[in-house]
């Protein structure tokens, strides 16, 4: 019996990393793919030659991208959207989880606002009402038309309620004996208490941002107000075939195959986020704060 | 669905670059042959329009009206001049300067983006005063009463040289816009030939098994068998297939790539198109026996390996790897496939093939005709409640002046020495009908007497390219292969001349059966004929599809044709 | 008057609590609630001149049309199929990721991969899908090559109606598991350690800590993230399976969403793709409801 568990006890670490490994391995196939595509030749990457390292190595369609005005204008449109509309999205899951995460006595009417929010993730007009909407509300071609529209994610709030409602209660009580009030308790002890989830948030929201596509195409009315995605989605599913328009454009676009290109923005698209991460990471990995409340 | 927009986009960018060759040898016809000027037939008096304005075809508004649009922009390779922009241009400086109209689009989006876009400022009745739509938006904005009437418009104000260019095929596809006898459109007429498939085949593999350009059905699938079997790329390992089959071409529809098609032309079956049978009646194509036929002839050629088994998964994009990386040596496919992607397989250092376009081939002694369908793919409309209709006449005139004129000026209005598609900024395009053909004669002609005098800045690039190929440029082999001498083109002159189609007599607006069952009916279709192929259903399961078919819908949906096509005729 | 007082001053201190709700509330009242005025057009025959008020009036027409399409039934059956698979199997894979990753004791070894498993987050399922046929292609594709050292005959994964459904939730998986994980990952932080001390005081072992202390702290964001995902049960995943079916896999890998994509709707028939979006938001709003229920009745959850 006792050896059984020693056993166990070595064999586990052994299958959990090999596991692990495997599945990362799995995971990291793709994105090595794009990567060897964008530094493979054109030739090499349009007959599927290459699988998950370069072939006839170049850097010609970093050069490409770096010379693509409307690349980096789209970039820029993304980062102006993540940089307002995370804080927005933010301010707003906070201040409708923390009231929510009360129960009955000290909210009134907590029923009515859960039915209120939750009959916004059940039902949707569908695509032609929302817009029309946003058309009245004079947002469309603005950047505020892809931050406000979707700003409530209700999703979100009922994540960070819950993690609210596992505050113990005594903090709380503390503090109101203290005579702080809700505004002062939300942001100087709920807040800071619930950073892993609120890191989790941040990295849905942000992810969120700089991954949607389909508002900017619908509410921009100029291809330079496209967010990164927006023109990534038309340079991706075009499959690089439209651009073979004409006998003169051939000629330029034959230099430096379009696949190769696709491949580079696909990666730098994917970079920003990738790069953010591990800083957001940090706070997954502590569980140190609730320990040291307790404690 | 990809190829579709790629077919289209091709044939635009050829037909670019012949705007200038109408101009040369085109025009100069059409002019010839209509005598009263523009003016002359401008100061005719309008018949019935109860409108006291004098009409002037070319008459400048004063004060200007704005007129609002939406289009799609012209992609991200397009090198704007400083300062020049969408929305200001010599297109719209000719507009304004010439007509009085300041035109002001409400929104500019990707290609890619259009329909998405447009579909929701349809929907929401946010229509802008002229603009451009597909078949399918077209018949919607008719049911919606959303659109404007042309008719005594294009009568009165479409000059005599407009006419002429969108009534070359004697007003074919511009019936196609009408509807209960209203010219509800402006279609953006197109070349019906440039559509028309043609085997590409590797002509180094041929000589390399020392094997004929196949003439008939049984030698080209004697040829695929031995593409397959003897080891044309040599490398010892059998690696090769006959056919490229892409799986958006499964039904027999047409997507200008890798189809299967014209293997079904080749035994007289036309799935997809409406065909008038011994009666006058007209039928559907596809649930005709000779597809049975042609089916069956398929599945022999799978079973001998001469199709990729994986093809029913792949997409055009797919297929093009397998012959770029020189695994494929025929495919069936349209006149501008040397320029993609047969220039992959051409520029592949390892392993370069020589692609050649030869005419369709026959199973038996009748030749082989394609199914030829209206190609007016774009139809330029009028929104109901625009006050100036006529403004849209306006500026096609103005196209059809500056591209194909007696004063046309191609450098400015067309595309310019440098390669530069100035003519993407106007919207409102016709062309005539046989513009490459043309621009293809006119090559065989200058490459003889080696006069380029005549030619324009854009006749020229392609002259310099045909003979850059001939000089070793592999780079200019894509436009060689189709107008240099026994290019692609040279194949489409050919079936011009004998008239080697058949009309799909069907050319309306979808029918509401086709609405409502036309998904249901080319899934069971799609399913059948895939199995069928693969050998995973025996022949006789076309039998079944056939009455499946007439049940789920197909009876009724012929009905309607037929409805259709008696009231067309009457 | 005592109880008046009371209540007024409950009010008071309450008062920023609704308050803060404001901003949010007014959001949702444009963003949420306005659109859905347009669900009306699910019962007409929408006329874009006409516009939502004046349109003709059909009454259940649209669903009815629904219903008449001949394989519906076996489209929906699909859906349901596809979806349910994938969210069981979105639920058990990360959670079992975030329980492995936390037994790992080096740090950087488990930041690596944790950032590795959400990298094809990324990646669209157009690019995706391109890949998934050179890996899965039976002829040279790396699955049926090591398939194939095993004596396994290759299979063509991409063209096989019974495997088809399958290879779907697999590569679903394979695509959002790792960013499922994330939330998990984070919940697991909340995880009071004074439990594992006292475990270890009463001498379990990691796998009695996993069962007891463990599990059950995540229980209630698995709760919740099974309620939530019941919503979507008649979503499959249109780019997805749009992306990778062929005719020879209609019968058990076409949905709801690409069907209604290939009749057009989407495009044109605003009326039907209308009445096809309220008939999935009447299926969540029942197996929410449901759910919600059996939560608090059964583990004494309340999900919000």
């Amino acid at each position: 019996m006792k050896g059984n568990t020693s056993i166990g006890r070595l064999a586990f670490p052994i299958f959990n990393y090999l596991f692990l490994s495997a599945f990362a391995l799995l995971c990291l196939l793709p994105l090595v793919h794009v990567l060897a595509i964008s530094f493979s030749s054109g030739t090499a990457a349009s007959s599927g030659q290459v699988t998950l390292w370069p072939v006839h190595f170049t850097f010609k369609a970093y050069e490409f991208v770096a010379n693509k005005p409307e690349f980096i204008r789209s970039m820029m449109v993304s980062f102006e959207r993540v940089l307002l509309g995370v804080p927005i999205d933010m301010l707003l899951i906070i201040t409708i989880a923390y009231p929510l995460s009360k129960d009955e006595r000290m909210l009134s009417f907590r029923k009515g606002y859960v039915v209120f929010y939750m009959i916004t993730i059940l039902f949707g007009g569908g695509l032609i009402p929302w817009y029309m909407v946003i058309k009245m509300t004079g947002l469309i071609d603005s950047i505020f038309a892809l931050i406000l529209p979707g700003a409530v994610s209700i999703f979100s709030v009922i994540i960070l309620l819950n993690f609210f409602r596992n505050l113990p209660k005594e903090i709380e009580e503390a503090a109101f004996i203290d005579g702080a009030g809700h505004w002062y308790t939300l942001w100087k002890i709920y807040v800071p208490l619930s950073m892993p989830a609120i890191a989790t948030l941040i990295l849905f929201s942000s992810v969120g941002h700089w991954n949607s596509w389909f508002d900017g195409i619908i509410l921009m009315n100029r291809t330079e107000h496209y967010p990164l995605q927006s023109y990534l989605q038309t340079v991706v599913v075009q499959q690089g075939l439209l651009k073979m328009i004409t006998i003169q454009d051939t000629q330029t676009l034959l230099a430096v195959s379009d696949r190769t290109n696709k491949a580079a923005q696909i990666f730098i698209g994917a970079l920003p986020i990738l790069l953010v991460y591990p800083f957001l990471q940090r706070y997954f990995m502590s569980g140190i704060v609730m320990g040291s409340v307790k404690g | 669905m990809k190829h579709q927009r790629i077919v289209k986009l091709i044939s635009f960018a050829l037909a670019a670059s012949v705007v200038s060759s109408l101009a040369a040898c085109g025009s100069s016809n059409l002019t010839k042959n209509e005598a009263p000027s523009p003016q002359a037939s401008g100061s005719a008096s309008p018949e019935g329009s109860g409108s006291l304005e004098k009409i002037d075809p070319m008459g400048k508004y004063d004060p200007p009206i704005t007129v609002t649009s939406i289009r799609p922009d012209l992609g991200t390779n397009y090198k704007y001049d400083a300062g020049e922009t969408i929305d200001n241009n010599v297109w719209t400086k000719a507009y304004q300067d010439d007509l009085g109209i300041n035109i002001k689009y409400n929104w500019v989006v990707p290609t890619e983006q259009y329909a998405q876009k447009f579909g929701v400022s349809i929907a929401s009745n946010d229509l802008p005063d002229v603009f451009d739509v597909n078949m399918k938006d077209f018949k919607q904005l008719i049911d919606n009463d959303a659109i404007a009437d042309l008719t005594s418009f294009y009568e009165q104000y479409a000059t005599p040289l407009t006419k002429s260019v969108i009534e070359a095929d004697g007003g074919l596809v511009l019936g196609t816009a009408k509807f209960n006898g209203k010219l509800m459109a402006i279609p953006e007429t197109q070349s019906m030939l440039d559509n028309i498939e043609m085997i590409w085949i590797r002509n180094d593999w041929l000589k390399k098994l020392n094997l004929p350009v196949p003439k008939t059905m049984d030698e080209l699938i004697k040829t695929a068998e031995a593409f397959v079997t003897q080891d044309p790329d040599g490398n010892g390992k059998a690696d090769t297939f006959g056919f490229a089959i892409n799986k958006d071409a499964i039904s027999g529809a047409l997507t200008g790539w890798a189809d299967i098609a014209p293997i079904f032309y080749g035994h007289h079956a036309y799935p997809g198109g409406w065909i008038k049978d011994a009666s006058g009646n007209l039928v559907y194509g596809t649930v005709q026996p000779e597809v049975k036929t042609a089916l069956a002839a398929l599945q022999d050629m799978y079973s001998k390996k001469l199709i990729d088994p994986e093809f029913g998964v792949k997409d055009g994009t797919k297929v093009a790897e397998s012959t770029t990386a020189g695994k494929i040596g025929i495919e069936f496919g349209a006149m501008w496939n040397s320029i993609w992607p047969l220039n992959g397989s051409k520029e592949n250092e390892k392993d370069s093939g020589d692609w050649i376009a030869i005419p369709l081939v026959s199973s038996d002694d009748k030749p082989a005709l394609s199914l030829v369908s209206s190609p007016a793919t774009n139809y330029h409309v009028v929104n109901k409640n625009f006050k100036h209709p006529e403004a849209l006449i306006k500026m096609v005139n103005e196209w059809v002046e500056n591209t194909m004129g007696p004063n046309a000026n191609n450098n400015k209005y067309g595309t310019t020495p440098e390669g530069k598609e100035i003519f993407k900024m106007s919207m409102f395009r016709v062309w005539g009908p046989k513009q490459n053909l043309e621009i293809y004669q006119t090559m065989q002609t200058v490459l003889q007497t080696k006069d380029t005098s005549k030619l324009n800045a854009s006749d020229k690039t392609t002259y310099d390219k045909i003979v850059a190929y001939q000089g070793g440029d592999i780079k200019s082999w894509g436009t060689a292969a189709i107008f240099g001498p026994g290019g692609s083109q040279s194949i489409l002159e050919q079936i011009d001349k004998n008239k080697e189609w058949v009309f799909n007599e069907y050319y309306g607006a979808p029918t509401q059966t086709e609405i409502d069952r036309g998904a249901t009916l080319s899934k069971i279709q799609n399913e059948t004929f895939l199995k069928i192929i693969m050998g995973k259903e025996s022949i006789d399961e076309f039998d079944k599809f056939v009455d499946q078919w007439k049940k789920l819908g197909g009876d009724q949906l012929t009905k309607e044709v037929n409805e259709w096509y008696k009231s067309k005729s009457q | 008057m005592e109880a008046l007082r009371a209540r007024g001053k409950k009010w008071v201190r309450e008062s920023p609590l609704h308050l803060m709700m404001v901003p949010g509330i007014i959001l949702l009242l444009i963003f949420s609630y306005g659109p859905m005025l347009g669900i009306l057009m699910a019962f007409e025959r929408f006329n874009i001149s006409k516009g939502f008020f004046r349109s003709e009036w059909v009454g259940l027409d649209n669903f009815k049309f629904i219903l008449q399409i001949p394989d519906v039934r076996q489209v929906f059956w699909n859906t349901i199929f596809i979806a349910f698979m994938k969210i069981v199997a979105s639920l058990i894979v990360p959670v079992g990721l975030a329980l492995l990753l936390n037994e790992v004791r080096a740090k950087y070894v488990k930041r690596g991969i944790q950032t590795i498993i959400y990298l094809p987050y990324f990646l669209s399922w157009v690019l995706l899908a391109g890949i998934l046929i050179d890996i899965l292609s039976p002829s040279s594709g790396i699955v049926n090559q090591f398939l194939g050292i095993f004596g396994i005959k290759p299979i063509f994964f991409l063209g096989n109606e019974k495997i088809f459904p399958y290879l779907l939730v697999v590569t679903h998986v394979w695509k959002e598991a790792g960013f499922g994980t994330i939330i998990y990952l984070a919940a697991l932080t909340g995880i009071d350690p004074t439990l594992y001390e006292a475990a270890i005081v009463d001498g379990a072992s990691r796998w009695r800590q996993t069962w007891h202390v463990t599990l059950p702290g995540l229980a209630p964001i698995i709760i919740l993230m099974t309620v939530l995902s019941l919503g979507g049960i008649l979503n499959a995943g249109f780019d997805q399976v749009f992306n990778l079916y062929n005719p020879l896999v209609y019968s058990t890998g076409d949905i709801i969403d690409t069907m209604v994509y290939r009749m057009g709707l989407i495009d044109n028939q605003f009326s039907i793709a209308t009445a096809v979006g309220l008939f999935k938001s009447v299926v969540s709003v029942i197996l929410i409801s449901v759910s919600y229920k059996l939560a608090d009745k059964f583990a004494g959850y309340k999900v919000l």
